[in-house]
């Protein structure tokens, strides 16, 4: 070909334009994005100065790392036990969730029947219920079960509240998988648990993650249960990080990292799932 | 119903050299929602056989194969295979295979996983399920493709898959959901042949459901006409075409459709008046049911010829008002001073096109003819013509139900 | 073998149902697995309902629990008459309106910076993300380090800009509009992410189509992308509204209601109520009442959007 050859050729004037607008708003989402961004930064150097540093009037914008705050942070007081805590009513909490939201969400999903849309609507409609309006008759209810102090009490609560969202996403993930690629299983000879298992879970499991990720953030970040339904050793890190403010003592560099550790996790598996996100956020409105 | 009496009359079945293959007796289907899909359907497919349930959309041909696999539920009615009553069986019991409309293959697995799956769910040894999937994979030239995903291959390719998953064991039955109608055209004859001859050399009973009359007249042994979850006609493809039971068989079958009108048949059923033309009606064929009155006549666009002869004794004057070229041979439209029939007892798809009237006779009581003559007649458009044809070639029904009450014609010769 | 050909030559007359249980099993056991999670469900929504409707109805304090007496109305009727309880509801709806509309236009104009790709927008738009999953006692704590009088970096600023410090927790003038502020940059994002999602949910041939007719992309959006995006448009602004009457996490980490009784929000009433002053038979009513107003204002908003919009 000559064309090989030839200089490349001018832009036009409209090509021209068009590249310098995306220019134009190239930078002002990245303005904005800064914009939302500079308060997570300011969080995580804070995290890394020292106690003078932190409160500093001259705010020094860049710092050396030093992970003297976190280790003190784990170490020195009960954070690294709230941590755990909360890792462990997420995650059991999610995995409840998950069981007994794809039992209710499959059956829903897949088998015909009537009032099918009012058991969903019904569901769904938990949630607009504000928990402060529950609050006062489910910790009744569970004192007198004496599961409050409980980590247990939590994990109930949290299994409740993220059941709705759970149900609804999955249905939602069920009902796009065809019925026909289940029916194929059936005809091959397996049954209903073995196509559950060996075809729709696989088939579905992007959808499993993302709902799992949602159910694990709203119940780490929980703050009005875990505040008043656990006592001193039952503390989530939620809790645990209010006590680091006291009228005596603040110390905004191990808050600030005590934050981070908080945030980090979530950070990463909403980074990693970011693909699911907008789906989950909006009970599947849009995909 | 009369056209499927053949396979009710005489001894009983029992005693018959061939075993039912399957067996749908007084099989109904309702709906949660109050629709009935299926009225007393009452079929026997022989062993071995390649039937087609074929019907515009919603006649229940799929509903009748879904309850067939067992992936619906019947309201009423049993279901046999092989001898065998699998009404309450699930799907996963009855030993049959399926190829789905879209495939329905495991995007999780490799074509080698796919076609496996239903040994691996029958407990098969590894080395008997890599025997078998060569096998079925060198049959359908799947070969090179084992270790993709379906993601990767072609249409035609994921409909090889399909087929072989249904192939690798050896079902009572294979049920085909218009597997053929996501591949292009030409693609699609190609596999209707490879089915057929597949279906030869294993003989294995296959049911076949599709809304291509094409592909019904085709590949099945027998084809069963639905409509409205009502079986029509149960039959060869060619007694179909030249024996329809009723209108709406009539009319379903045969591409370009049959032509229809009204018409008044004369006393003591001698004649029949089609737009102001007396037609004799042979001696050899009698009117069934009725002896005078408003009919419906049905003649098929090949039924015409553009000279007379032997065959061809009765002629219409024509003005052709569009022509159409099909190589050989001509579409010739025209309009013929008759009432149309009434639209609910035909498909209505084919009829909807005869109610189209030109805006400068819509005042006329016309409906639209098509005759398919041989290329050399050189009739052209506004010129008036005439066409001939004849009455060993003309079906009637009567008016009220679109029952053919003309006895069957002899056989009709096509010009080739 | 033979037994099953003679079952099949009774043909019609035969049906389906002749074993009631496999029926049964056949057409409802795959509804069994529902079981469990529905009566969890069911149990843990059904009793605080009840339990709470009930003690509405009655003066209870946890401070004094065995002077149970039943009142009637009289905590409804107590709530509907007190002052700082209207002042919780203008509070609560001034939050929520601005907040949420705000969110709603910011969410939809940085999408639309974002709706045609450019180098590194993938990654802008991951770092935008991060907002909404920062727990909401870490919002709160961040917020008043950064807003702290005497070494916040917000202070420095201000200082530097020549405002003086300004306390933007204790101003009465000030502190909801803080608060709202703070909700803006936490919950923008997720407006932004769904509006992305939608615009990119709108068929391109219709953008096109509008082009050739000669539209400006003003009047595209006006006239054809909006009205396209409405329905994505009303679930997000129905999530927001439900979560921002929620809100309470970031007052119980800043503000406290105050000052004075200008961050008062029914939520945060209903906490102080109940677990401050033990009045637990007014907070149930005070529940109730929330409740209603939250089902109130979100169907009426859902119904806005969806109607209006439609009928344009």
């Amino acid at each position: 070909m000559t064309s090989a050859t030839l200089p490349p050729p001018r832009p036009t004037r409209r090509l021209l334009r068009a590249r310098i607008l995306t220019l134009i708003r190239a930078g002002a989402a990245l303005i904005v994005s800064l914009m939302f961004f500079a308060p997570i930064y300011w969080m995580v150097l804070t995290a890394f100065k020292s106690g003078n540093e932190a409160f500093n009037a001259t705010p020094s914008l860049i710092v050396w790392p030093d992970f003297g705050n976190f280790s003190l942070v784990l170490t020195q007081s009960n954070f690294g036990l709230a941590l755990s805590t909360s890792l462990f009513v997420a995650t059991t909490s999610t995995v409840f969730c998950l069981i007994l939201g794809a039992s209710i969400a499959y059956p829903l999903a897949r088998i015909k029947m009537r009032g099918q849309k009012h058991i969903a609507f019904w569901i769904l409609s938990l949630r607009i219920i504000p928990p402060i309006a529950v609050i006062i008759p489910l910790f009744l209810l569970l004192r007198s079960v004496g599961l409050t102090g409980s980590i247990w009490s939590l994990v109930i609560v949290y299994t409740y509240m993220n059941l709705p969202l759970t149900v609804w996403l999955l249905r939602g993930f069920f009902a796009d998988l065809p019925a026909e690629i289940e029916e194929a299983s059936f005809v091959d000879g397996a049954g209903r648990f073995r196509t559950f298992i060996g075809v729709t879970l696989p088939l579905t499991a992007p959808g499993f993650i993302a709902t799992a990720l949602l159910c694990f953030i709203f119940a780490w970040n929980e703050f009005l249960f875990a505040n008043i339904l656990t006592g001193a050793a039952t503390r989530t890190a939620p809790v645990g990080l209010t006590e680091y403010v006291t009228p005596v003592s603040v110390e905004w560099n191990k808050i600030m990292a005590a934050g981070t550790l908080v945030v980090l996790p979530v950070w990463i598996g909403a980074l990693a799932a970011q693909r699911y996100l907008v789906r989950g956020l909006t009970l599947g409105a849009v995909k | 119903m009369t056209a499927h009496s053949s396979i009710k009359e005489g001894t009983p079945r029992v005693s018959k050299t061939k075993a039912a293959g399957i067996e749908f007796s007084a099989v109904n289907m309702t709906f949660a929602d109050g629709t009935t899909a299926l009225k007393s359907l009452d079929l026997v497919i022989e062993e071995g056989e390649f039937v087609v349930f074929v019907g515009p959309s919603g006649c229940g041909k799929s509903t009748a194969l879904r309850i067939l696999a067992g992936l619906e539920q019947a309201t009423g009615g049993t279901i046999a295979i092989k001898g065998r009553d699998v009404t309450d069986l699930g799907p996963q019991h009855r030993d049959i295979a399926m190829v789905f409309q879209s495939y329905a293959l495991y995007p999780h697995k490799t074509v080698y996983e796919n076609l496996a799956y239903p040994l691996k769910i029958r407990g098969l040894g590894k080395a008997a399920i890599e025997t078998a999937v060569a096998g079925v994979a060198d049959l359908l030239g799947l070969a090179a493709l084992l270790q993709r995903k379906p993601g990767a291959l072609s249409g035609g390719q994921r409909q090889r898959v399909a087929m072989g998953r249904a192939l690798v064991r050896n079902p009572k039955a294979f049920l085909m959901d218009e597997p053929l109608s996501n591949l292009d055209a030409a693609l699609r004859v190609e596999m209707r042949g490879e089915i057929r001859r597949l279906h030869r050399r294993l003989g294995v009973t296959t049911v076949y459901v599709t809304h291509d009359q094409v592909e019904a007249m085709t590949m099945g042994d027998r084809v069963a006409v639905l409509r409205g979850g009502e079986l029509q006609q149960f039959d060869a493809p060619q007694r179909l075409y030249e024996q329809p039971a009723n209108m709406f068989v009539a009319s379903f079958i045969g591409s370009p459709a049959i032509n229809l009108a009204m018409a008044e048949l004369g006393a003591g059923s001698a004649a029949v008046t089609l737009a102001g033309n007396a037609i004799p009606l042979p001696p050899s064929r009698r009117v069934e049911g009725q002896s005078a009155g408003p009919v419906m006549i049905g003649i098929r666009p090949e039924a015409f010829s553009y000279r007379r002869d032997l065959e061809h004794d009765v002629s219409l004057t024509i003005t052709p008002d569009l022509i159409e070229s099909l190589g050989a041979e001509l579409l010739v439209h025209f309009a013929i001073p008759a009432a149309s029939v009434p639209v609910a007892l035909t498909s209505s798809a084919k009829s909807a096109v005869s109610q189209i009237s030109l805006p400068g006779n819509a005042r006329e009581v016309s409906t639209r003819f098509v005759a398919k003559l041989d290329a050399r007649c050189a009739y052209a458009v506004g010129q008036e013509a005439t066409v001939w044809f004849s009455t060993d070639h003309l079906m009637l029904f009567e008016a009220a139900t679109g029952r053919t009450i003309l006895a069957s014609a002899p056989m009709l010769k096509l010009p080739v | 073998m033979s037994d099953s050909i003679s079952t099949i030559t009774r043909g019609s007359h035969h049906r389906s149902r002749r074993d009631g249980w496999t029926w049964f099993a056949r057409r409802y056991g795959a509804l069994l697995p529902m079981a469990p999670g529905m009566l969890f469900l069911v149990l843990m929504s059904i009793y605080p309902t009840v339990y709470s409707l009930v003690i509405s109805l009655f003066r209870w304090n946890l401070s004094d629990p065995t002077r149970m007496r039943f009142g009637g109305w009289h905590n409804y009727g107590l709530l509907l008459t007190d002052a700082t309880f209207w002042n919780a509801v203008i509070v609560t709806f001034k939050f929520v309106t601005i907040a949420v509309s705000l969110e709603l236009v910011l969410g939809l104009a940085i999408a639309l910076l974002f709706f045609q790709r450019f180098p590194g927008d993938r990654f802008l738009r991951a770092i935008l993300i991060l907002p909404m999953v920062v727990a909401p006692v870490v919002v709160g704590l961040l917020s008043r380090y950064m807003l702290n009088v005497q070494f916040g970096i917000v202070t420095f600023v201000t200082e530097a800009l020549g405002f003086g410090r300004v306390d933007f927790f204790g101003e009465p003038d000030l502190a909801l509009g803080t608060l709202i502020v703070i909700d803006i940059w936490q919950w923008t994002p997720f407006m932004f992410l769904i509006m992305l999602a939608a615009l990119q949910g709108v068929p391109e041939d219709i953008i096109e189509a509008a082009k050739v007719d000669g539209a400006r992309p003003v009047r595209i959006l006006f006239d054809h992308i909006l009205h396209l995006i409405r329905y994505p448009v009303a679930v997000a602004v129905a999530l927001r509204l439900i979560d921002a009457f929620r809100v309470y996490d970031i007052i119980f980490m800043t503000t406290r209601g105050g000052p004075i009784d200008v961050t008062q929000t029914l939520s945060w009433q209903i906490y102080d109520a109940g677990f401050k002053s033990l009045d637990i038979g007014y907070a149930a009513a005070y529940s109730w009442l929330m409740l209603i107003i939250v089902v109130v204002t979100v169907t009426l908003v859902l119904r806005l959007l969806l109607n209006e919009q439609a009928s344009r």
